[in-house]
C-alpha cells in the first residue's frame, strides 16, 4: 500500500438519502484508503451500504458529509462534467448485469468509453482488440451481445471497463448472474487484469470465495466498516 | 465509431420497435408538407386562372361607356409596333329561347381575328357578319344547359352616346336581343375565361363577330377595349403606350368635332355627347382669349302675360375669358333674356316684361325636378339675325333628327297635346334655333351637371380654321383626362393571384392541432423508448458520457427517425394533398368558392414542408429528451424503467416556476385580450389563438400544480382505490401532463370551432343585423336609371305598386372592380366601389359596425362618408371581413383607384361593417363617386326593404320583370349564407383535421394507459396478490386516467370558452351550448372507452408472473 498516494481515499463519509439531517445514514462516518493496484472486497448484509460505497467511489454519487478522493481528486470539488470525465478516464465499472448495448457489437461496446473520452479511435481499437484477445473473445469481436454467452458478455464488460486504462476498477457483484464455472473464470480474469494493468480493484460481493481472493476484505455493517480495515 | 455512427447503430436496431415514433415524425411531415402543397396548388391554380383570364394581353385600354374608333387600335399598332386587338365589350344577359334557363351577368365581346391571334388561339367559330353565331364559354354553356348547335337569346346593352343619367338623354331601347346559334364552347385555353376582373369564378362570356355587334348596337367602327401584347423582351411600359396613344388619338375618339358655323365668323367645337367634357372644354377655352361658350337646353314652358310656349330650345352664351366678349345679341346680365320675335309675338312680350321659364333638371334615378326662373326681357331679336342659329342646338338624341315636334323623344314624358301647330311650323322652319338667349353664367347656374356645362365652344374663325382648331386641341388635350389610357393588365392579374390568401399558411393553421397531436405523440413515444432504455442511459453515464452527451446521442438518433419520417412523410404528403384537393373540389368546395384546384407540387413547398416537419419532429424529440439522463446513473442502472418516476428534484423550485408560468400566462392572455386591435382581422385571429394558447398554458400549469399536490399527498393513497389511482397519476407527471395537454388541445379546438361558427341569419330582420333590415339584394348587369320607389319607375318594367307592395329601394352606383369578398380567392387590389347616399343608411341605422378609425366620431359612422381628408382621400366603409381577408387592409388604410380621367385617387377605410351583405365592395358617398366617375351611368346594386315573409316571392318577381337590365336578385339571407358558408367550411376543415388530431390524441392516451400498465405489471400483480380483484385494479386504472381525461377536457374547454368570449358576444354569433356540451361529452365518453379498452388489453395475462420477474 502506497501511503503517500492512495488511489482511493474516503474520510469520515456520511451518506443519507433523505434531506432530513436527522435521518439514519446509509454510510456513517466511513473512512477508507486503497493504494494503486491494490485489490479489496467489500462484504456485508443487504442494505449495509455496499453499493452506496461503490457509487461514492465511482463518482456516481456524492457524500452528504465527509470527503472522497479518487486518484488524488477531491470529488466534492468537481463539477458534474469533471466527474463524468473522471468516471470515463480513471474509473472502470463492472456490474452484476453486463449492460452491453444490444445494438452494438462486442468490439463497439468495448469502445464505448473511448468514444466518450474522444481518444484516438485507432489506438483505442487496437487496445480493445488486444484486451478482447486477452480475455478470449477474439472470435467474438463482431458478435452482438445477444449472440454470446453470459460469461462472454461479462468478460466483454470487464474489457469495456478497462479500455481507458483506469486507475480503479469497481465491480458490483460481478459474478452474481453467472454460474459457478463462469464466476470462477471471471474472478481469475479480474485478478490477472489487476496485475497486468496495475489497476486498483474494488469488488462488492456476497460471494465469499470471490471476496477472499482479494488482498483485503472490508465488512460493512450499519454503515460502518468493521474490523478488517484499519481506519486512518 | 463516432457519436453519429453510435446513434445510427441504435437507430438501425430500434427503428422497427419504434414504428410509432417514425409514424409520428412522418405524420407531422405529411401534414405540414401537405398543407404547403395544398396552398401551392391553390396559388398555382389561381396564377393559371389569371393567365387564362388575361390571355396574352399585357396592357389594356378600357374606355368603359365611351367608344373610340376601332382604327385607333391599328394606329397604335403602327405607332408602337405592337400587336393590338380592338374589342367591343357590352353587358348582356343570355337565355334559352324558351326562357327556362337564364344567365343575367353575361359579358358580350365583339371580337375578330385580331383578338384570337393576339391571344395565340385558333379563331373561334362565331360565324361572320353575314351569318353570325356565338361562341360561349363553358360556364355559360353549363348555366344555360346548351351545346354547339343550340340557339340562345343574347340580350346586349345598347350603348348610348350620352350617359343615361344625363339630362336630355334617352333611356328607351337600352337593350337589344338576338337569337344566335352556339358555334363553339370555349374552354380556358380558348379565352373562355377572359375577364377584366380578378376572380377565380369564371364569368359568363359570349363572343360574337365584332362588326356584326357594332352594327347591331349602332356603333359601327367603335370599340371600348383595346388589348396590347408587349414586345418579346417586355420592353414596353404603359407609359410608352400612353405616349403612343397621345400621338395617335383623335377628337373623334372622344366624339368631338370642330366645324365651321354657317354664315358666322366662328369655328365651333361640339360633341356627340351633348355636353363637352369639362377637361376638353377647359383646354379648348384656353386656346383662344376670344372663345365663347354655348349652353343650349330645352325649356318646358316659356310663360309671360298669361301665354305659354311649350318645349322651346333656349341658349346661354357668353365669353369664356374676361377679355372676351359675347355677341351683341346676348344679354350681359344673368337676370335678363333676349327673345326672338317669334317668341315675343307668341307671348306678347316687350322689353322690360317678365318671362318665366320652367325646365327639368335630372335628379338621381332620372327623377325629373321641374324648376322655374323669371327673367326680364331685354332685346327682341329679329328673325333674320345671327341669333337665329339652328346650330346652337346640340344633337339632342330623340330631338335633332325628328321630322316634327310630335316625334320628339327627349328622355322624359312630353305633353304632345301642348304642342301647337305654330310650334310645328317653327320647328319646320327654324329647327333648333333658340327662341330665348341668356347670359352664359345664368345658363350654367341652371343646367350645369356632372357631364359638363357647355354644349359648344366657339372660337373666331379668323383665328382657327376647323382643322387647325382640332389639331391644336388634340395636341393640348391629354387623352387620359377623357378616360383614355392604357393600364397594365397581365401584371396586376398575376399580382392579385400571387398576393392571394396564403392557403399554405391557412392549411397549416387548420392542421395546427393535428400537427401538435402528432408531435406530442411523437415526443411521448420517443420518451417511452428512451425510458425503456434507462439502463442503457445509466451505462452511458457510468462510463463517462455527460448527461448532455447522452441527450445528444438520443437526439442524433431522433435525427434519423425524423429524416426517415421526413422521407415517408414527403411521399405520403403527395397522397394527402391529393385527398385535400379532392375534398376541396367536393365536400369542402365552399372554402375555395367552388374553384377547381389542380395539384401542383413545387420543390420549394416540398422542401420547406419536409425540412419544417423534420425540424418540428426534432424539436419535439429535443423537448422530450431534455430531462433524460438527469436521473443519476446509479438509479438508472438499478431501477431501469422505473428510474425517475416521481422524481424528487427541486420540487419546491419547480412548483414556484409552474405557479409563475400559470400567473404570467394568464396575465399575458388578459393583456393581449385588452390591448389587441380586434378590428384588425389578422390580429383578431391571432388574438383568439394567442389568448387561447396562453390560457391553455396557464391552465396546464395549474394542472401540473394539481398533479404535484397529488404527488405530495401520495402517502395517503392507500386509504382508497380512488386515492391510489390519483397518486398513480402523479407518478409520471410529465407523461400525465402530456396526456392532459393532448386532450386539452382537442377540447380547445371543439370550443373554438363551435364558438366561431357564425349564424348571421340570427336577427336577420333587424336593421343592425348583417342584412341591414333589407330583405333583398340585387345586382344588375345594365345600369338601372329609373327609381323603383316611384310608380313611374316601376311602370318602366311593367310593374305597379300593387305588384310589389310596400317596398323601399336603396340604390347604389357601382364602379366595377375586384370582388373583395371571401368568394374571391385572389387579393382584391381595386375592389368594386359602391356610391351611396350616406343619409339613407345613417337615417335607417342600417347594419352594425365592427370598428371605426381612431380619432373619428363613431355615433353614426355612415356620416363619416361625408368627411374630407387633407390629403384628398375619400372616406370609405367596407365589411370587416372584406377588409381583412380579401384586401389585406385595416382601418385607416387607403386603397388606390384610377378615376374616370386617368388620375389616381385614394379611398380611406374609416369604418368596418360587421359581417354584412355589402361584403365584396367598398362603399363611398355618391357625391365623390360621381366626381371621380362622372361617366358611370345609373345604379347597379339595390337593397330592397320589404317584408321578409315576401322575400322569395319578390325575388322571383324582380328577376322576371327586370331581366332586361340583367338583374340578379337574391334574398339577403341567401347572400349572407353564401358568405358564411365559406367561413363555416373552413371551420369544418378545421374540425375534420382537428378530428384526426383528436384521434391521435385519444390514441396517445391509449398508448399512455398501455404504457402505464405495462410498466407497473409487477405492482399490479402485487395488488392482485394482496387481494385486490381484477375489476378493482381495472377501476383504479380507469379512475387514474379518467382524471387525466377530465382535466384535459375541462382545461381545454375553459381556455377555448374564455378565448371565444368576444365571438360569442358578437352580433350574429350564437353560442351552441348544447352542441358544445354534446361534443365534449362525446369526447369524454370516447376517451373513457379508449382508456377502458387499453387497460383491458394491457391487463390480459397473468400478473403473478410479472411479480415473479420483479
Amino acid at each position: 500500500m502506497n501511503e503517500t498516494h492512495p488511489v482511493i481515499l474516503l474520510d469520515g463519509v456520511i451518506k443519507r438519502y433523505e434531506d432530513d439531517p436527522a435521518a439514519r445514514p446509509v454510510l456513517n462516518g466511513l473512512s477508507l484508503k486503497a493504494a494503486p493496484g491494490e485489490t479489496l472486497s467489500v462484504v456485508g448484509p443487504s442494505g449495509s451500504g455496499k453499493t452506496t460505497l461503490l457509487n461514492l467511489i465511482g463518482a456516481l454519487d456524492r457524500p452528504s458529509e465527509g470527503k472522497v478522493f479518487v486518484d488524488g481528486l477531491d470529488l466534492a470539488e468537481q463539477s458534474d462534467a469533471d466527474l463524468a470525465r473522471l468516471r470515463n478516464r480513471r474509473i472502470g465499472f463492472v456490474f452484476q448485469l453486463h449492460f452491453l448495448l444490444p445494438q452494438l457489437t462486442v468490439l463497439e461496446n468495448v469502445l464505448l468509453p473511448s468514444l466518450a473520452a474522444g481518444t484516438n479511435s485507432e489506438q483505442a481499437e487496437n487496445r480493445a482488440i488486444r484486451l478482447l484477445n486477452r480475455v478470449g473473445l477474439q472470435d467474438r469481436l463482431h458478435y452482438r451481445p445477444a449472440n454470446i454467452s453470459g460469461g462472454e458478455r461479462q468478460r466483454a464488460a470487464v474489457v469495456r471497463a478497462l479500455i481507458n486504462e483506469p486507475a480503479v476498477l469497481l465491480a458490483d457483484e460481478p459474478t452474481g448472474s453467472l454460474d459457478r464455472a463462469s464466476a470462477d473464470s471471471l474472478t481469475e480474469l479480474l485478478l490477472e487484469l489487476n496485475r497486468e494493468e496495475g489497476v486498483a480493484l474494488v469488488v462488492v460481493t456476497h460471494a465469499e470465495n470471490l471476496a477472499e481472493r482479494m488482498g483485503r476484505v472490508l465488512e460493512l455493517r450499519d454503515g460502518r466498516l468493521i474490523g478488517k480495515e484499519p481506519v486512518s | 465509431m463516432n457519436g453519429w455512427s453510435l446513434s445510427w447503430r441504435s437507430f438501425q436496431y430500434y427503428w422497427r420497435s419504434q414504428l410509432g415514433v417514425l409514424l409520428g415524425a412522418a405524420l407531422s411531415v405529411m401534414v405540414l408538407t401537405g398543407a404547403l402543397l395544398a396552398g401551392d396548388s391553390v396559388n398555382q391554380t389561381l396564377v393559371d386562372q389569371s393567365l387564362a383570364r388575361v390571355g396574352r394581353a399585357d396592357f389594356i385600354f378600357n374606355s368603359g361607356e365611351r367608344f373610340v374608333r376601332e382604327q385607333l387600335a391599328a394606329d397604335l399598332m403602327t405607332e408602337a409596333v405592337v400587336d393590338t386587338a380592338p374589342v367591343m365589350r357590352l353587358d348582356a344577359s343570355a337565355a334559352m329561347p324558351d326562357g327556362k334557363r337564364r344567365a343575367n351577368q353575361v359579358q358580350a365581346f365583339g371580337v375578330d381575328d385580331r383578338f384570337w391571334n393576339l391571344n395565340g388561339v385558333d379563331s373561334a367559330a362565331m360565324g361572320d357578319d353575314d351569318d353570325p353565331g356565338v361562341a360561349i364559354n363553358e360556364r355559360l354553356a353549363r348555366t344555360l344547359g346548351v351545346d354547339v348547335g343550340d340557339a340562345i337569346l343574347l340580350r346586349v346593352e345598347k350603348p348610348s352616346l350620352l350617359s343615361r343619367d344625363a339630362p336630355l338623354s334617352t333611356a328607351g331601347d337600352s337593350t337589344a336581343g338576338y337569337r344566335l346559334t352556339v358555334r363553339a364552347v370555349l374552354g380556358d385555353a380558348q379565352m373562355g375565361r377572359f375577364d377584366l376582373r380578378a376572380n377565380q369564378i369564371p364569368p359568363h362570356n359570349a363572343f360574337v363577330p365584332l362588326h356584326w355587334l357594332q352594327s347591331r348596337v349602332e356603333r359601327p367602327g367603335r370599340v371600348n377595349l383595346i388589348l396590347v401584347k408587349n414586345h418579346e423582351d417586355n420592353s414596353l411600359g404603359a407609359a410608352d403606350l400612353n405616349a403612343a396613344l397621345k400621338k395617335t388619338w383623335k377628337l373623334d375618339d372622344a366624339e368631338l368635332e370642330t366645324v365651321e358655323v354657317a354664315n358666322q365668323p366662328w369655328t365651333e367645337l361640339r360633341g356627340g355627347r351633348i355636353f363637352i367634357d369639362p377637361p376638353a372644354a377647359s383646354v379648348a377655352a384656353e386656346l383662344s382669349p376670344r372663345a365663347i361658350g354655348v349652353l343650349s337646353y330645352m325649356a318646358n314652358i316659356l310663360e309671360a302675360n298669361g301665354n305659354r310656349t311649350p318645349y322651346s330650345i333656349v341658349s346661354a352664351i357668353g365669353p369664356l375669358h374676361s377679355q372676351g366678349a359675347a355677341p351683341e345679341w346676348v344679354p350681359s346680365s344673368t337676370g335678363a333674356v333676349n327673345v326672338n320675335q317669334w317668341l315675343a309675338d307668341d307671348l306678347g312680350l316687350h322689353s322690360g316684361d317678365s318671362l318665366e321659364m320652367t325646365y327639368f333638371v335630372f335628379g338621381p334615378m332620372r327623377n325629373l325636378v321641374e324648376r322655374a326662373r323669371t327673367f326680364t326681357v331685354g332685346e327682341i331679336l329679329s328673325m333674320s339675325g345671327p341669333n337665329l342659329d339652328r346650330s346652337l342646338m346640340p344633337d339632342f338624341p330623340g330631338i335633332s333628327n325628328a321630322e316634327n315636334c310630335r316625334d320628339w323623344d327627349p328622355g322624359f314624358l312630353i305633353n304632345i297635346e301642348a304642342i301647337r301647330d305654330k310650334d310645328e311650323d317653327y320647328w319646320n322652319q327654324y329647327k333648333g334655333a333658340p327662341k330665348a338667349i341668356f347670359a352664359l353664367r345664368a345658363g350654367q347656374e341652371m343646367w350645369s351637371n356632372r357631364f359638363g356645362s357647355l354644349t359648344a365652344i366657339r372660337v373666331p374663325s379668323d383665328e382657327f380654321a376647323p382643322d387647325q382648331f382640332a389639331q391644336r386641341l388634340r395636341d393640348a388635350l391629354d387623352p387620359a383626362s377623357l378616360g383614355f389610357f392604357f393600364t397594365p393588365f397581365r401584371a396586376p392579374a398575376l399580382s392579385a393571384s400571387r398576393l392571394a390568401m396564403d392557403f399554405g399558411s391557412l392549411f397549416i393553421g387548420l392542421s395546427f392541432f393535428l400537427i401538435l397531436a402528432a408531435l406530442i405523440l411523437l415526443g411521448l413515444l420517443f420518451v417511452f423508448s428512451v425510458e425503456q432504455r434507462g439502463r442503457e442511459t445509466g451505462l452511458l453515464l457510468a462510463v463517462g458520457f455527460s448527461p448532455r452527451a447522452v441527450r445528444r446521442f438520443y437526439l442524433r438518433e431522433g435525427v434519423f427517425f425524423s429524416l426517415l419520417g421526413g422521407v415517408i412523410g414527403a411521399a405520403a404528403a403527395i397522397v394527402y394533398t391529393r385527398v385535400i384537393l379532392w375534398a376541396l373540389s367536393t365536400v369542402w368546395s365552399g372554402a375555395v368558392a367552388s374553384a377547381q384546384i389542380h395539384f401542383h407540387a413545387s420543390s420549394r413547398a416540398l422542401l420547406t414542408g419536409v425540412i419544417g416537419g423534420v425540424l418540428m419532429s426534432l424539436l419535439a424529440i429535443l423537448f422530450a429528451v431534455r430531462k433524460q439522463a438527469s436521473v443519476p446513473a446509479r438509479e438508472l442502472l438499478n431501477a431501469g424503467l422505473d428510474a425517475g418516476a416521481g422524481g424528487t428534484v427541486s420540487r419546491m423550485r419547480r412548483g414556484w416556476l409552474t405557479l409563475a408560468a400559470a400567473i404570467l400566462s394568464a396575465l399575458g392572455a388578459v393583456g393581449m385580450a385588452f390591448t389587441a386591435d380586434v378590428h384588425n382581422a389578422e390580429q383578431a385571429a391571432g388574438v383568439f389563438f394567442g389568448v387561447g394558447s396562453l390560457l391553455l398554458i396557464s391552465i396546464l400549469a395549474c394542472v401540473r400544480l394539481l398533479i404535484s399536490s397529488l404527488e405530495r399527498s401520495s402517502r395517503l393513497a392507500a386509504r382508497s382505490i380512488a386515492a391510489l389511482a390519483l397518486s398513480n397519476a402523479a407518478r409520471r407527471p410529465g407523461r400525465s401532463l402530456a396526456a392532459v395537454a393532448l386532450l386539452a388541445c382537442g377540447a380547445f379546438m371543439v370550443i373554438a370551432v363551435g364558438a366561431n361558427r357564425q349564424n348571421p341569419l340570427q336577427n336577420a330582420e333587424e336593421r343592425e343585423s348583417g342584412t341591414g333590415g333589407y330583405a333583398l339584394y340585387a345586382d344588375t348587369a345594365l345600369p338601372l336609371v329609373y327609381d323603383l320607389n316611384t310608380e313611374s319607375g316601376l311602370n318602366q318594367f311593367a310593374l305597379t305598386r300593387d305588384d310589389v307592395g310596400t317596398i323601399r329601394v336603396t340604390a347604389m352606383r357601382r364602379h366595377d372592380g375586384d370582388e373583395a369578398s371571401c368568394l374571391n380567392l385572389n387579393r382584391a387590389q381595386t375592389p368594386r366601389l359602391l356610391g351611396v347616399d350616406p343619409e339613407e343608411f345613417a337615417f335607417r341605422g342600417a347594419f352594425s359596425f365592427a370598428g371605426v378609425m381612431p380619432d373619428m366620431p363613431d355615433d353614426n359612422p355612415w356620416r363619416l362618408l361625408n368627411q374630407t381628408f387633407e390629403d384628398g382621400a375619400i372616406p370609405a366603409i367596407a365589411d370587416q371581413k372584406s377588409m381583412m381577408w380579401a384586401m389585406g387592409k385595416s382601418l385607416g388604410d387607403t386603397v388606390e383607384y384610377i378615376d374616370g380621367e386617368g388620375e389616381p385617387f385614394k379611398v380611406r377605410l374609416v369604418a368596418a361593417l360587421n359581417n354584412t351583405v355589402l361584403q365584396g365592395s367598398i362603399v363611398i358617398a355618391e357625391e365623390p363617386f360621381l366626381r371621380k366617375y362622372p361617366f358611370e351611368t345609373g345604379y347597379h346594386v339595390l337593397l330592397i326593404d320589404a317584408p321578409f315573409s315576401r322575400a322569395d316571392e319578390l325575388k322571383i318577381l324582380l328577376n322576371d320583370y327586370l331581366s332586361d337590365v340583367g338583374i340578379e336578385a337574391m334574398t339577403t339571407r341567401e347572400r349572407l349564407a353564401a358568405f358564411t358558408a365559406v367561413e363555416n367550411t373552413y371551420l369544418r376543415i378545421f374540425l375534420a383535421l382537428g378530428g384526426l388530431g383528436l384521434l391521435l390524441g385519444t390514441a396517445g392516451l391509449a398508448v399512455i394507459v398501455l404504457r402505464n400498465v405495462l410498466e407497473r405489471r409487477g405492482e399490479l400483480g402485487l395488488l392482485r396478490a394482496v387481494g385486490f380483484t381484477r375489476s378493482e385494479v381495472r377501476r383504479m386504472l380507469l379512475v387514474e386516467h379518467a382524471f387525466l381525461l377530465a382535466a384535459g377536457l375541462a382545461g381545454g374547454g375553459l381556455a377555448g370558452l374564455a378565448a371565444a368570449l368576444p365571438s360569442l358576444r358578437a352580433m350574429g354569433a350564437q353560442a351552441p351550448v348544447g352542441e358544445l356540451t354534446f361534443a365534449l361529452a362525446g369526447l369524454l365518453a370516447a376517451g373513457l372507452f379508449f382508456v377502458w379498452l387499453a387497460s383491458r388489453a394491457a391487463m390480459r395475462g397473468e400478473f403473478y408472473a410479472a411479480l415473479r420477474n420483479e
